[in-house]
């Protein structure tokens, strides 16, 4: 059975302190999902996403805080910016852009965590692995 | 016509207020139709010249040069609108620049220009507008070109012709207009074939980044995809320069080219203006401009900004759009 | 020499892969010629002036991995399949040789050696100059190479066909040649008269080791350096430029790859202590000059540049090689 890789980029205090919240409540969800803290969804650059495909991601999450709640103020607001104009230019040139994702995801919200990241990996496991990106010289 | 554009231009020269230091300008190349752009001094008006292959965007010179005295800067309408671009970024100062707007019909491509002309290059003497023609003149002998089979794609659907703020402006105001139109027919393809003709399109580019090097709004000296300008100093440890982030290194493959061009363009949004430097430079004629166009399109459509606007797009942040 | 009737070009590319080679050839690809491997001779065209990248990826591929590692290290030893290379111009021949002379004598590189033994060249002589070449004034001919297995020359409904090696002689017996009658030599030489008047371009090589030994330091360059945007499109194009960079793509699983680079990147020269003794555009574009008609002249004697013009062409900014070489003021206060 193809396991996927799933990458995500969960910012320090609302969707980092939901998984953890998640753990710590014993909700399981797939350990396919790799974190990557960052201090704020912001803070991910679109040539971050880039690269995990590249590296052979087969999804790539982007988790913040709701918009209104950012630690930082409008952090957020520029992440959704970001993944926007990522998204479109991805569905412009043929890529399947059901592999990247954007999840407001609150502290509090462990179980909603868990939810979403166990039905994004099942997606993925159906899509298949990601070939189109992913580095050929090797 | 060009003739009489040139005319005026100089005669603009010649009225430049005393503190200007530089011109900025086309001078004709030596062995063949090119116009290529020259730093001049106010007493070298006579080098001046100008004809519909008059395509480079001078903005890229005139960031540099505008810190060290006032240019003058004879510029088209896509080339205006760099300048307000760099200057909404605050990198160019407006006083530090005087502007002499050319009202644009359009450049020709160089390249259908070289198929279709029937001279040898080195034998042209010049290329003129005259209407819906262009002129070609060698030898004595003369060939009529209709312009709607020499101009640069890009300019069909070019949306300011005319330099909307500029000191002086040469020849008169034309109508832009907003058209998508071969980005919509792009979009009807299905999504494997749109990969197919990005990869077939991304198989042919060398990494050479002249598209970067040329690019105005490409001005950053460490650029995530492949640094051209590290900041290193002798203080810099060993860890640090081993653990610089890079996206990608040189290897050069369909799939990697894209992540560099996808890379470029999202860096873009909002700023481009259209010029078409970038696919004039490439080596190996890849269509970059529809890259550029198809993010403008979402700028313009789904975020509903205009160029206009004082902010930068990207500073932009009341108005997000449920997607 | 020998005459074929018909399209000595295409028959020989068919014989070839029917023989198991594995060839290059020029493709047409929109509005431009490239070389590319072919698997049938429907894929190729022969009439181009000259393809627009240069064919040195034959020899010198834009990526080569030299090894991989991960749990262990594997070498990946240079590939030596037998390889033929169909329509290349004399100029891109010369270009070649002088590669050969860089990765074959002083030192030997494995990995172009391997490549370089075994291929088996079939040159296209030039009908016409192109309108940024310039061979003739770098000592080369459009209609002669020494380097070429096979030489051919287009006279129309027949190819005149000059065998110059023991490998070109094996393949050419597999065709149906016959011997060149007097005619068809004049043609061949009233052909060659023509081409050579046809040049538009030259560059002035009088007294070149003087004029530049002593140009060295003269703000000459600073000023032919104004334009240029150090983007390497004419280093990536260019049949004879070789640097390349060596580095490790993948953190603990990877390759290490050897690509291209350019010296006109501004940080190809960038040491380990930060130090760049190009630092300047105007350091490196001089560079670039002086690696084509200086060192090599005084090292090798024959100049680095083979005169197909294609830096010209590609340039954004319009900086012209000839005009610059011709130019180089000949007294130069210091």
């Amino acid at each position: 059975m193809f396991d996927p890789k799933i990458i995500t980029f969960a910012c320090n205090w609302c969707s980092y302190a939901g998984a953890d919240l998640a753990g710590t409540s014993r909700l399981k969800y797939p350990d396919n999902v790799r974190i990557i803290r960052v201090m704020c969804s912001g803070m991910v650059n679109p040539g971050w996403v880039l690269r995990a495909f590249r590296q052979g991601a087969d999804g790539v999450v982007i988790a913040g805080c709701h918009p209104g709640d950012c630690h930082y103020t409008v952090g957020n607001y520029y992440a959704k910016k970001r993944y926007i104009l990522l998204k479109e230019l991805m569905k412009f040139v043929g890529f399947d852009d059901e592999r990247f994702k954007l999840l407001w995801a609150s502290a509090s919200e462990g179980k909603l965590f868990a939810e979403e990241m166990t039905a994004f990996t099942e997606k993925i496991r159906e899509m298949g692995p990601q070939e189109k990106l992913r580095r050929k010289i090797e | 016509m060009n003739s009489e554009i040139l005319e005026k231009i100089k005669e603009e020269c010649r009225k430049l207020p005393d503190d200007v230091s530089y011109i900025v300008g086309f001078v004709r190349k030596q062995g063949e139709p090119r116009e290529i752009l020259r730093v001049l001094r106010p007493g070298e008006i006579d080098r001046l010249s100008y004809s519909p292959l008059s395509s480079s965007n001078p903005s890229r010179i005139v960031m540099d040069l505008a810190k060290s005295g006032k240019v003058a800067v004879i510029a088209k309408g896509c080339d205006v609108r760099t300048l307000k671009q760099l200057e909404k970024e605050e990198k160019i100062k407006r006083e530090r620049v005087y502007i002499i707007g050319v009202s644009c019909p359009g450049v020709i491509d160089y390249r259908k220009f070289r198929n279709a002309v029937k001279f040898r290059l080195s034998e042209i003497e010049s290329v003129e507008l005259v209407g819906d023609d262009v002129i070609v003149k060698a030898n004595g002998n003369e060939q009529r070109i209709p312009f709607n089979e020499l101009i640069f794609e890009n300019c069909l659907y070019c949306e300011q012709p005319t330099p909307k703020d500029c000191d002086v402006l040469i020849g008169e105001p034309r109508e832009g207009r907003t058209d998508f139109s071969d980005i919509e027919e792009f979009e009807k393809l299905d999504r494997e074939e749109r990969w197919k003709y990005w990869m077939d399109v991304f198989s042919k580019c060398i990494r050479c980044h002249a598209c970067r090097e040329v690019c105005p709004i490409c001005y950053c000296e460490e650029c995530l995809v492949d640094p051209s300008n590290l900041a290193v100093s002798p203080m810099t440890p060993a860890e640090e320069k081993a653990a610089y982030p890079r996206v990608l290194g040189k290897t050069v493959s369909a799939s990697d080219n894209m992540v560099y061009h996808l890379m470029r363009v999202l860096h873009h949004a909002g700023r481009c203006a259209g010029c078409g430097e970038c696919e004039r430079a490439c080596p190996m004629e890849l269509p970059l401009l529809k890259l550029e166009r198809k993010l403008k399109k979402v700028v313009y459509e789904v975020f509903n900004y205009s160029p206009d606007e004082e902010i930068p797009f990207l500073s932009k942040l009341d108005i997000l759009p449920e997607v | 020499m020998k005459v074929y009737n018909g399209n000595f070009l295409k028959d020989v590319v068919a014989k070839l892969l029917e023989d198991g080679y594995r060839v290059y050839a020029p493709v047409r690809e929109k509005n431009y010629h490239v070389f590319k491997i072919v698997e049938s001779v429907d894929e190729v065209s022969f009439d181009y002036v000259n393809t627009k990248k240069s064919p040195k990826d034959v020899t010198f591929p834009q990526n080569e991995v030299l090894i991989k590692y991960g749990d262990w290290v594997e070498e990946i030893p240079a590939r030596v399949d037998k390889t033929a290379i169909v329509g290349i111009r004399p100029c891109d021949i010369q270009g070649l040789k002088l590669m050969d002379s860089v990765f074959l004598e002083d030192i030997t590189d494995p990995y172009y050696e391997a490549k370089r033994k075994n291929l088996l060249v079939v040159g296209y002589a030039c009908n016409e100059a192109g309108d940024y070449c310039f061979c003739t004034s770098v000592g080369l001919s459009p209609f002669r190479s020494d380097y070429a297995d096979i030489l051919v020359t287009d006279l129309g409904e027949k190819q005149v066909v000059e065998i110059l090696s023991e490998k070109g002689k094996i393949i050419a017996s597999e065709l149906n040649l016959s011997d060149a009658s007097e005619e068809d030599i004049s043609r061949k030489r009233e052909l060659e008269r023509k081409v050579l008047s046809s040049f538009v371009r030259s560059v002035n090589t009088e007294n070149l080791k003087e004029r530049m030994a002593q140009a060295f330091n003269s703000d000459y360059w600073k000023e032919v350096a104004m334009n240029c945007v150090s983007c390497g499109a004419c280093t990536y194009l260019c049949p004879t430029c070789f640097c390349f960079d060596i580095f490790d793509d993948g953190e603990l699983k990877g390759v290490r790859v050897r690509t291209w680079d350019s010296c006109q990147f501004p940080l190809h020269t960038l040491e380990s202590s930060s130090h760049n003794p190009r630092r300047e555009k105007w350091q490196r574009l001089r560079n670039r000059f002086y690696d084509k008609f200086y060192y090599m002249l005084v090292r090798k004697g024959e100049f680095y540049c083979v005169g197909c013009g294609r830096c010209i062409a590609a340039c954004p900014v319009g900086i012209d090689i000839a005009d610059v070489i011709s130019n180089i003021p000949s007294e130069v206060k210091q």
